[in-house]
């Protein structure tokens, strides 16, 4: 007897299903049931906001972004969405079993949802600053068919649709359902800015492609699209009172995002409660601005030793202590500012990566001593935050400025973290008393590990380089990415300066070919961290066995939406429950 | 590939030059055959005459993919044009089996997804497409007189491979000078045959998993069965006369054979070498006799050589796959197929599929989450492999060539463009020239292909920024 108990006891039996509902991110609680539901020919909607209940009701937008038009646009695409989806779940039930609700007897309909907004909305709430807009909501859905939605914004209510959308399944022979019923719902994001950083300068993406993106950062419950519009090797960003710009700096005349492109995106991103933040990047990283004012950059693409002057080629930067750059910002700010300030509270004025021998050739400077360049920096530093504060838009800088520069930043700006001086860079930020931003290199970097980019020269031998690597192989794997923890090194009592964070796409090896494909699922992993926190309600590290199944099928209604996202698992290991665990007993 | 905003297109003078036409000679006289029967010459003209002369069909396919990579769209023109004439070309291949492993099984390709694998394939001078049709997880082909091993081993009733389907890729592989050819893998890998004939397995989806398969779920083929040997003869006797209309080989599998399992086989019980090895010669004594018997030559991986020692025809063609077996497979005097893992695994590199197991404090499932073969392979690693640095010259010639390999647990339709290119394309270059050369030259030659490629609609990755190819000379460090 007491073998046998010994022998079962070694017989690890994995569990043949993961309890709930597969959400992606993963909400604060929820309460789910066996029952099934099924949408009507139609579904209503009903908005209360405020106590003011009405028929809720398409209406011809005005231009202007309002609690009305917001809902509207998130009702007509959650209704898109639920009937649209197609998705069918076969991956996630044992081969060949029925899963499906039978489709005889009788069936219970939704009768219709109702969005309860108990606030009123801020008149910005689509472009405002961390923490400011309660994105929070809760889910109901009752086994007589009624489902609501309430919050205290229209944020909220948004990200409750995109929940609301994962709980319901194509039948293979017809129709729409959920299997969770009754379902109770209640959650709110753990950080306030979930961004993705994606580099649009390196190689150029249409704005197509943004908005795609962007639509896929509101189904993963991000709020935040930090455009990385400029950078040495093309300058895409239309500025029309500074035509040279676009117009020489670009690849090619076609590669531009003109104003309207800009709006364009700008607005679509609002309506997907995701905030787009700009940043150009300066004064390291301005190489490209040559093209068009070639005497406002110093160290241009300086071969073949571009490495003493710059992170990668081509080198140069904007000059310091320089009249003709300070023309050149107030033009450019004067264009731009007023133009993303109504979709944005922030901009990102860059500040990574500054070489310190580019100043060397700098006629103004002449010097790579970080004691001459130091006030330098902090005076350019300091016009172009003035000029984003008259604007109304708070600062975001990279973290260079504040650890290695040692620049002093008013108290309003974020600095953007992402490992440069070390590990530690995050709490060495909070430390100093700033929001900060997490996104540390060696987890949150989708870009690494595809291998380098730059060739050796001719007739070295190829085995110094092998096996050709890039500054921050491996690849992250979506294990890795989920892995970090945003606060981890940060003293409990400064983690409220901890806004966020966000993950990186620098696109030196991705244009709209490969984009998808590297960047989902493993983004969705960096969303369930920022949205549901890396750590599950007991306080331990998220499982992965329950992660996997749930971002696989997350990642198949990815796919149904025509984002080519990576692949999470072998249908063998999700159709099992979570079979592919090991080794070990 | 030109510096911004040059005017890098030709005029668009009144009278300009035409090709006036493309001559082909399948001839046997301009080339010596033993070159290789894919070599091919193409003169460019300043008249305006291609003239294109090849040994075979598949050399003249060659000549017209090279040529098609000659010429360029105008953008104020309809009219592509070349700027490369007069031109002269004489190309062969170094090696003759270029190759691509293509799992089919793990998780789902469409064989649409297929037939545009093998038009980029073609477009980089591949010449075999090799699908590994079946493994542990799925049974995706049809076998129509075994009708339930798909219907009940696929994941999925429609996610099969109809025996038309089969057809129409390997006709489509025909036209574009690439033969398919199939694995069914065995004894090993062969789990998925439990759904529809469980007798047939042994050790069907044990724990722990891993003592019983480099994999989950275990299972192999019972080993000394009567039933066994029926089974295969029928699916062989189905498959391989289909089969054998376009290809010429066929891959009988053969790797990671797991000994634990054999201990829970009642034809076997036992896990000692001595007692198996006997009974898998004879295993593959029969099933290398099927596929001889219908003149095709077999295909192996390294393991029944060198781990097991078995004896096989010499025709047998090794396909080698750890690091540093491929001269094992030669001191033996077997012909041999390179692609190490540690070179030519595309799908390595992208993390492990499995969980880590709560219960094993030391699982090796742990940060970063590795698979069992990192980094993930960039295509300068690949274009750098250089399997014949260490044969000897009077072993070469056993080298047929090698593949570069794509396993599917983290490849479906979805992403396999961007898992197999431009990476697959580095591999083909190597095999094509015989070696690699990393260096500007070959990323700016590589960066365009790519760019045809995405032309095609293939979702190829990208080579380099457009400013390292705008700029040559500006990223080299």
């Amino acid at each position: 007897m007491l073998a046998v108990q010994l022998l079962l006891t070694l017989i690890y039996i994995p569990p043949l299903s993961v309890s709930g509902a597969p959400l992606w991110p993963v909400p604060t609680t929820q309460s789910l049931g066996t029952g099934v539901l099924w949408l009507p020919d139609k579904l209503p909607f009903t908005v209360a906001v405020r106590n003011a209940t009405q028929i809720y009701s398409t209406q011809n937008g005005t231009g202007a972004i309002t609690t009305t038009s917001f809902l509207d646009d998130a009702i007509q695409r959650t209704s898109y969405y639920l009937y649209n989806d197609a998705f069918i779940p076969w991956k996630f039930h044992p081969r060949n079993q029925v899963f499906e609700p039978d489709l005889n007897g009788s069936k219970t309909t939704i009768t219709g949802v109702t969005l309860r907004v108990n606030a009123s909305d801020t008149s910005t709430f689509y472009k405002s600053k961390a923490g400011e807009v309660d994105e929070s909501y809760t889910l109901t859905i009752q086994q007589n068919g009624q489902i609501t939605i309430t919050g205290l914004s229209s944020v909220g209510m948004l990200r409750g649709l995109s929940t609301l959308e994962q709980l319901f399944y194509a039948h293979s022979s017809g129709g729409v359902y959920t299997p969770y019923s009754p379902v109770s719902i209640s959650d709110r994001p753990k950080f306030a800015h979930r961004g993705l950083n994606m580099d649009v300068a390196r190689n150029y993406f249409p704005p197509s492609d943004i908005c795609r993106t962007l639509d896929a950062l509101s189904w993963n419950k991000f709020n935040r699209l930090h455009l990385h519009i400029t950078d040495a090797q093309s300058w895409p960003l239309e500025i029309s009172a500074l035509p040279d710009l676009a117009g020489k700096g670009a690849y090619a005349p076609s590669l531009h995002y003109t104003p309207d492109d800009l709006k364009m995106i700008q607005e679509y991103g609002a309506y997907r409660g995701v905030e787009v933040i700009i940043e150009t990047d300066m004064p390291g990283h301005t190489a490209s601005i040559w093209f068009g004012y070639p005497d406002l950059i110093t160290a241009f693409n300086v071969q073949p030793a571009w490495a003493t002057y710059s992170a990668e080629p081509p080198t140069g930067q904007l000059k310091l202590n320089n009249t003709a750059v300070t023309t050149f910002l107030t033009a450019l700010w004067n264009d731009l500012l007023p133009r993303v300030s109504p979709y944005t509270s922030y901009f990102h004025t860059g500040g990574d990566e500054v070489n310190a021998n580019a100043y060397l050739l700098d006629p103004g400077v002449k010097s790579n001593d970080s004691k001459v360049l130091q006030p330098l920096l902090q005076s350019f530093l300091d016009f172009n935050h003035n000029a984003l504060r008259k604007a109304g838009l708070t600062p975001v800088v990279w973290e260079e400025q504040l650890l290695q520069w040692n620049l002093t930043l008013g108290s309003d700006v974020v600095v953007q973290t992402w490992g440069a001086v070390g590990p530690d860079s995050l709490a060495q930020t909070v430390q100093k008393g700033h929001k900060a931003l997490a996104g540390d290199y060696n987890y949150w970097y989708l870009d690494c590990g595809h291998g380098a980019w730059v060739d050796s020269p001719p007739g070295a031998p190829s085995t110094a380089a092998f096996p050709y690597l890039d500054y921050c192989s491996p690849l992250k794997n979506w294990r890795t990415v989920y892995s970090y923890n945003p606060l981890a090194g940060v003293p409990a009592n400064l983690s409220s300066l901890v806004l966020g964070g966000e993950v990186h796409m620098w696109a030196e090896q991705i244009d709209p070919s490969n984009f998808d494909s590297i960047a989902w699922p493993r983004a969705s992993a960096a969303g369930e961290v920022l949205w549901s926190g890396a750590k599950d309600a007991s306080g331990q590290n998220r499982s992965q066995i329950e992660a996997s199944p749930r971002l696989a099928e997350w990642r198949e209604r990815m796919v149904r939406r025509g984002i080519m996202a990576g692949v999470v698992q072998m249908p063998y290991c999700t159709q099992n429950g979570s079979m592919c665990v090991g080794p070990g007993t | 590939m030109y510096p911004r905003r040059a005017q890098f297109e030709p005029d668009l003078p009144k009278h300009r030059v035409m090709i006036t036409r493309v001559l082909i000679r399948l001839t046997k006289d301009l080339i010596p055959p033993k070159v290789s029967s894919e070599a091919y010459q193409i003169d460019i003209d300043v008249k305006g005459l291609v003239c294109i002369d090849a040994f075979s069909h598949n050399g003249a396919i060659h000549a017209l993919d090279t040529l098609a990579q000659a010429f360029y769209v105008h953008s104020r023109s309809k009219q592509p044009y070349t700027p490369l004439a007069p031109l002269e070309i004489k190309d062969a291949p170094f090696f003759e089996h270029r190759g691509l492993n293509l799992d089919i099984s793990r998780n789902w390709i469409l064989p649409v997804d297929v037939l545009r694998t093998i038009e980029a394939m073609g477009f980089n001078k591949l010449n075999r497409l090799h699908l590994h049709a079946s493994d542990s997880q799925s049974w995706p082909l049809e076998i129509p007189s075994l009708p339930t091993l798909a219907k009940e081993g696929a994941y999925r009733e429609d996610q099969v491979w109809t025996a038309k389907d089969l057809e129409k890729v390997q006709l489509h592989g025909v036209y574009h000078g690439v033969e398919v050819y199939l694995e069914i893998d065995m004894p090993g890998h062969t789990s998925a045959i439990f759904h529809a004939f469980p007798d047939l397995i042994t050790a069907y989806d044990q724990r722990p998993w891993d003592k019983y398969a480099a994999e989950p779920p275990s299972g192999q083929l019972r080993l000394d069965s009567p039933d066994v040997k029926s089974f295969l003869e029928t699916l062989l006797g189905d498959l391989l006369p289909r089969i054998h209309d376009f290809s010429e080989r066929f891959h009988l599998g053969g790797d990671e054979l797991n000994r634990e399992a054999y201990a829970l086989d009642p034809t076997v019980r036992s896990s000692n070498m001595e007692v198996i090895k006997p009974l898998l010669q004879k295993f593959f004594d029969h099933v290398v006799g099927l596929v001889e018997a219908v003149g095709m030559t077999p295909y192996v991986w390294q393991e029944m050589l060198l781990d097991w020692d078995l004896k096989f025809p010499k025709t047998t063609v090794f396909q080698a796959w750890r690091p540093g077996a491929l001269p094992l497979i030669l001191a033996k005097n077997h012909l041999a197929l390179f692609g190490a893992s540690t070179s030519w695994y595309l799908d390595t590199g992208h993390g492990t599929f499995l969980d880590p197991l709560p219960s094993n404090p030391s699982s090796p499932i742990k940060p970063p989450y590795p698979d069992w073969c990192p980094p993930y392979k960039n295509w300068r690693q690949i274009l750098d492999y250089d399997p014949l640095a260490d044969i000897p010259k009077n072993k070469r010639h056993l080298v047929l060539g090698g593949e570069v390999h794509l396993w599917g647990e983290l490849t479906d339709s979805v992403n396999l463009d961007s898992m197999l290119w431009p990476r697959a394309a580095a591999a083909a270059e190597m095999m094509w020239r015989g070696k690699g050369e990393v260096c500007e030259g070959t990323t700016r030659r590589l960066a365009e292909m790519r760019e045809r490629l995405v032309g095609l609609g293939v979702r190829a990755g990208v080579v380099q920024m457009e400013w390292g190819l705008r700029n040559r000379g500006g990223c080299v460090l």
